[in-house]
């Protein structure tokens, strides 16, 4: 502040507005001022007309303005005149700087002229109402000419004569400014105090305060001073409780800081922040701590006296802990280290200021939202500065193998990276700094500890550009903790599959995805998970960047799993793509694999017919594999199943040729026959049991096969083949009865129809070999035996038809007699077979046995010699002979038609009927009556 | 003789045949219903089925059975067309093909007596007595006075199923319905019968 300004002084104002120097031109300008008239006095001096033409200001500078008034002060005759152009040359000096160099006019030139003038005037003795005045002015004009003695003389007859004039004041200050300034402090201050105890104006209050106190400091009075320098202060209400001064006017910015940098000398000298405290004690409030702390920090600072300033800073953010300025002051203390260069200070200041002002402290709790963003880029910035420190710090402890050096350094990398994100929640450098927190403690073998920090970089943070290396880093720490025999527990087992499946989910183009996913989906098989493993390895196999030997891994991951899931199809599918990139080594089970899986298809198959199909698939897929003897089996015998009988008979064909001493060979064998039966290849079948009765352990068997070889020989009408089938098995097999039996049956029915002459004796060994064996016979034996035997009286019957009654009847009469005895013998034995149909034939051939002879009685040779008399009652003694048979026979053919409401209606009960019938029509002859036509078309 | 006479003996007891009395039970005949309505001939074809009668009694049974056809293909349900057919197929000796005419017939119309009388005839004749029996129930219960079942009926009982009394019932009924020449015969059948 210009200390020597004095208001009245300046009271007078310039009326024109001032700008740039130069002449007026030929045009007229927009704004000027007449100054053509000589101005008799300063109030004349004003603008004769304005003329306004919206174009620029005049040029007329200051200059041409202080020349005019010097030429003003130079010739004006009246001493109002000169003294009023003497206070505008001054306040225009004043006002805008204007050195005496400037001008024409030379100051000490100047004032001697004034004092002149004013001399001159005070000693004429004339009577001037403004003395006080121009005692002032002369007083200056002296102090100006550098007689300062002088200046405070005139100034204290000022005081002395014209105690109530309006200059006192300014006078009283003045002489106190020379007092001060020519090294008298004590008077200075004493002549400032009575400004303020005695003027009722306070327009000189705070400057004189302010100098008072800068007088009692250079009385070395550092208390009084600082007090009094605190009572400047107080003229400026809005500095109460501030932290700059730039809360004031800017006019008022000055003074306030002059007064601050008076208490920071002040201080300096004393106890430093302990004289702060002590007057504020003085004063009994702290209004000004804020302020006097940071001059005093900048006074120290500004004299490269770091180690002070920040001994202040620290001094402040220390007691005032609670106050939101504190973290200035520490970051002054900083601030101080830093350009003192004192390294170790300086970190440990930083630290400070983290633990003090940091999201974790008290402090950062107490502030609002806008204090917190004005604190937060330092907190930010120093946790960066010391995270890294300790980071580097780790890393040399590191090099030099330094244990305790590591982990130390490690935690505290740690601290600082975890608060550096904690302090800038959404800040996008979160997830690294993280990262670089767990790879502090990775470095440190904290694995647990590095884990979680790793994920949390990875996968809880914003998205950074270390993130999937963090993720990956977190499974390879997993891996590490397993590997170095730490504590392996479920759980972490289990973090370590949910840490893979986050990596893949969130990561899932990285090129380490794959890799990852390939080593968890074998860990999943090795496990039995097979649908966690199969899902995984699908994705490992699906990523564009698997290598190839990962994605065959995966694959057959992919293959196996679907098997153990018994979704065989698939698998099937699996196991094909798989063998197109496996390895020699891998091939053989592999392929083994596949033709299982197609085999388990088939056996799931509902239809044989897509069975049979699959089933000949693992054949034509994998011809070398261990399942194809069975999958041939099993499809033939869907084959079988679905009557495909010329695939069934191809595809056991090919078992027998491929697996001849393949245990089902046997079972194949039989289903042949049948295949071969069914498709209608009766010889092929006849071959095949021919060729299975040799090999068959049981006789049963391969009695039974060689039977039905001949029965298909039979039916092939290969006859000759077929009865020597049947020859060879009556020999060769006598104790299967009822085939043996069966064998002769058919003996007899070809002989019969080929060499009838022949047939009489297989129908003799047919009777001979079922009687032998009465005691396993049966019902079918029985009766092939009965017609057997019956249909060998044949021609006994024939050749007793043929016996005729001849002269001598009594002999041929005999011979007929005993030939029907015997044939009556023979066919009641054919009766005692109890066969129903060769009972009533044998009846009935009794019958119509005695029926022929009680027929040949009668038409037996007459006598030729019997007179007609005699040969009518010759007559009637055959009648009486033949009579009785015919009897006999009617009674025999009626035993026979009794068996019809019994159910037995045969060819030889029909024949009954039709004897009855020709022997006694009246009971047994009944012509059907039946309708010729129906006449009711409905 | 003697010897023989034993042999007889031993025969009768050997090819024992039971020629027992009518306690057998006789199931009574379910008695056909046609749900059909009688089909209505036209003029034409009942003159044709006529003109067939007349080949048929002329033993032109080419003729008569084309004329029979022609009909059925006209008129399906023409039962008694499918009775005649039988009845010429039995003329030429083929009884075999009867069986599926007369299974036609009735199955047009259950109610054809002719039908049920010769699907009788070749159940007996086939040894399926009680069939036989059915058949002429049915046709005896549809047709009550017509003799010729009675008598077909009389047969059956008298030679096949030996149930003399029912014989003899039909017998009976016969000679009261018949008016042919050959009641004085059967009514010496039913003397015989009476004496068994």
């Amino acid at each position: 502040m210009g200390a020597f300004c004095s208001m009245r002084w300046f009271q007078v104002m310039l009326l024109v507005g001032l700008c740039a120097s130069g002449v007026a031109q030929a045009e007229p300008l927009p704004f000027m001022i007449e100054v053509n008239n000589e101005p008799k006095t300063i109030g004349d001096i004003k603008p004769a007309f304005l003329v306004y033409r919206n174009e620029e200001l005049p040029k007329v500078s200051v200059e041409y303005v202080m020349k005019r008034y010097v030429k003003l002060f130079e010739n004006a005759a009246s001493p109002d005149v000169k003294v009023d152009a003497l206070n505008r040359i001054n306040n225009l000096s004043a006002k805008y700087g204007l050195s005496s160099k400037k001008l024409t006019i030379d100051k000490v030139k100047q004032s001697e002229a004034v004092l002149d003038s004013y001399d001159k005037i005070v000693d004429s003795g004339v009577f001037y109402q403004r003395m006080d005045e121009l005692l002032y002015q002369t007083a200056k004009a002296t102090l100006f000419i550098g007689n300062r003695e002088e200046s405070i003389k005139r100034l204290k007859l000022l005081v002395g004569l014209y105690p109530r004039s309006a200059l006192v004041d300014e006078a009283r200050f003045r002489m106190a400014e020379a007092m001060f300034d020519i090294g008298e402090y004590a008077d200075a201050a004493a002549e400032y105090k009575k400004i303020i105890a005695f003027s009722e104006d306070d327009a000189f209050h705070k400057l004189s305060k302010f100098k008072a106190g800068w007088a009692l400091f250079k009385e070395s009075r550092y208390d009084d001073a600082a007090k009094l320098a605190a009572e400047t202060l107080d003229y400026y209400p809005p500095l109460r409780q501030a932290d700059s001064v730039e809360v004031l006017d800017e006019s008022e910015q000055e003074m306030a800081e002059d007064t601050l940098r008076l208490m920071a000398i002040v201080f300096s000298k004393q106890d430093n922040a302990g004289s702060i405290e002590a007057l504020q004690k003085v004063l009994a409030h702290r209004d000004y701590a804020y302020l006097m702390y940071d001059a005093l920090f900048r006074f120290y600072l500004s004299q490269d006296r770091y180690e002070e300033s920040a001994s202040v800073a620290l001094a402040y953010a220390r007691e005032y802990s609670d106050d939101f300025n504190a973290y200035r002051m520490a970051l002054n203390a900083i601030r101080s280290y830093q350009e003192g260069e004192f390294d170790i200070r300086e970190w440990q200041a930083k630290e400070d200021f983290v633990a003090r002002f940091g999201v974790r402290s008290a402090y950062w709790q107490g502030l609002n939202a806008d204090q917190r963003e004005r604190v937060r880029p330092h907190t930010l910035n120093y946790l960066a500065e010391l995270a890294h420190l300790y980071y580097i710090r780790m890393q040399t402890a590191s090099d030099m193998d330094d244990k305790a050096n590591i982990d130390k350094h490690s935690a505290r990398a740690r601290d600082y990276y975890l608060e550096l994100a904690e302090t800038s929640p959404d800040s996008l450098e979160n997830g690294r700094h993280v990262f670089l927190a767990a790879e502090a403690r990775h470095l440190a073998q904290a694995l647990p500890e590095a884990i979680a920090l790793y994920e949390r970089s990875a996968y809880r943070e914003s998205l950074h550009g270390d993130a999937a290396t963090a993720g990956y880093a977190a499974i390879r720490s997993y891996d590490r903790l397993k590997a170095e025999g730490q504590v392996w527990t479920a759980q972490l087992a289990t973090q370590r599959v949910s840490s893979i499946e986050q990596f893949a989910e969130h990561f899932e183009p990285d090129a380490r995805t794959p890799d990852l996913l390939n080593v968890l989906a074998n860990e999943r098989f090795d496990a039995q998970q097979w649908e966690p493993a199969l899902a995984t390895a699908q994705r490992v196999v699906a990523h564009i960047k698997a290598k190839p030997a990962v994605r065959y891994a995966s694959a057959l991951v992919v293959a196996h799993s679907l098997f153990e899931l018994q979704r065989f199809g698939e698998a099937e599918m699996a196991y094909t793509t798989v063998l197109s990139m496996a390895k020699e080594t891998d091939r053989v089970a592999l392929e083994e694999r596949l033709a299982a899986s197609i085999y388990r298809q088939a056996e799931r198959a509902q239809d044989p017919l897509q069975q049979a199909d699959l089933f000949l698939k693992v054949v034509d897929k994998v011809p070398g594999s261990g399942f194809v003897s069975e999958a041939l089996y099993a499809a033939s015998a869907q084959l079988l199943a679905a009557e495909q009988w010329p695939r069934a008979i191809a595809t056991m064909n090919l078992f027998t040729t491929r697996f001849s001493d393949h245990e089902y060979r046997r079972d194949v064998d039989e289903k042949l026959v049948y295949a071969y039966q069914q498709n209608g290849d009766l010889i092929a079948a006849a071959d095949q049991l021919v060729a299975l009765s040799q090999v068959y352990e049981s006789t049963d068997r391969a009695s039974a096969a060689l039977y039905q070889a001949a029965e298909y020989y039979e039916l092939e009408g290969l006859a000759a083949d077929a009865m020597g089938m049947y020859a060879r098995f009556i020999e060769q097999y006598p104790e299967q009865f009822e085939l043996v039996i069966e064998a002769y049956d058919k003996k007899i029915a070809y002989y019969d129809q080929y060499y009838p002459e022949q047939a009489a004796d297989w129908r003799r060994k047919l009777v001979s070999y079922e009687s032998e064996r009465i005691a396993v016979t049966t019902p079918r034996a029985r009766s092939l035996a009965a017609k057997a035997r019956f249909a060998l009286l044949d021609k006994s019957v024939d050749a007793f038809a043929d016996i005729r009654l001849q002269l001598p009847l009594k002999q041929s009469l005999q011979r007929k007699k005993a030939s029907l005895q015997s044939l009556v013998t023979e066919l009641e034995q054919v009766a005692e077979y109890g066969v129903a149909e060769y009972s009533a034939a044998a009846t009935h051939v009794i019958a119509g046995l005695y029926r022929q002879l009680a027929r040949d009685l009668m038409d037996s040779e007459r006598p030729p010699e019997l007179t007609a008399l005699q040969q009518e009652q010759y007559d009637i003694l055959l009648e009486e002979q033949a009579y009785p048979f015919e009897e006999q026979a009617m009674d025999l053919y009626r035993l026979n038609v009794a068996r019809a409401p019994e159910g037995q209606y045969d060819e030889w009960v029909r024949k009954s009927f039709i004897s009855l019938a020709e022997m006694n029509p009246t009971e047994y002859l009944r012509e059907a009556k039946l309708p010729e036509m129906s006449h009711e078309p409905y | 003789m003697n010897r023989t006479s034993c042999c007889l003996v031993l025969l009768v007891v050997l090819l024992v045949g039971c020629s027992g009395g009518s306690k057998r039970v006789v199931k009574a005949p379910v008695v056909p219903v046609d749900p059909n309505p009688v089909p209505v001939m036209s003029v034409e074809q009942q003159a044709a089925y006529d003109q067939a009668l007349s080949a048929m009694a002329a033993q032109q049974f080419v003729q008569a059975e084309k004329l029979f056809r022609d009909l059925l293909s006209a008129q399906p349900r023409l039962a008694g067309a499918y009775v005649n057919l039988a009845l010429i197929e039995r003329a030429r000796g083929k009884t075999d093909a009867m069986k599926p005419l007369l299974d036609q017939a009735l199955k047009m119309n259950p109610r054809n007596v002719d039908a049920l009388q010769l699907q009788a005839h070749l159940a007996q004749a086939q040894g399926h007595f009680s069939q036989a029996e059915q058949y002429l129930l049915q046709a005896a219960s549809i047709a009550p006075d017509t003799p010729r079942v009675h008598y077909s009926l009389g047969v059956l009982y008298e030679l096949y199923l030996q149930e003399f009394d029912r014989a003899k019932r039909h017998y009976q009924r016969y000679a009261e319905l018949s008016d042919a020449d050959d009641t004085a015969m059967v009514e010496r059948w039913i003397k015989l019968l009476e004496r068994k």
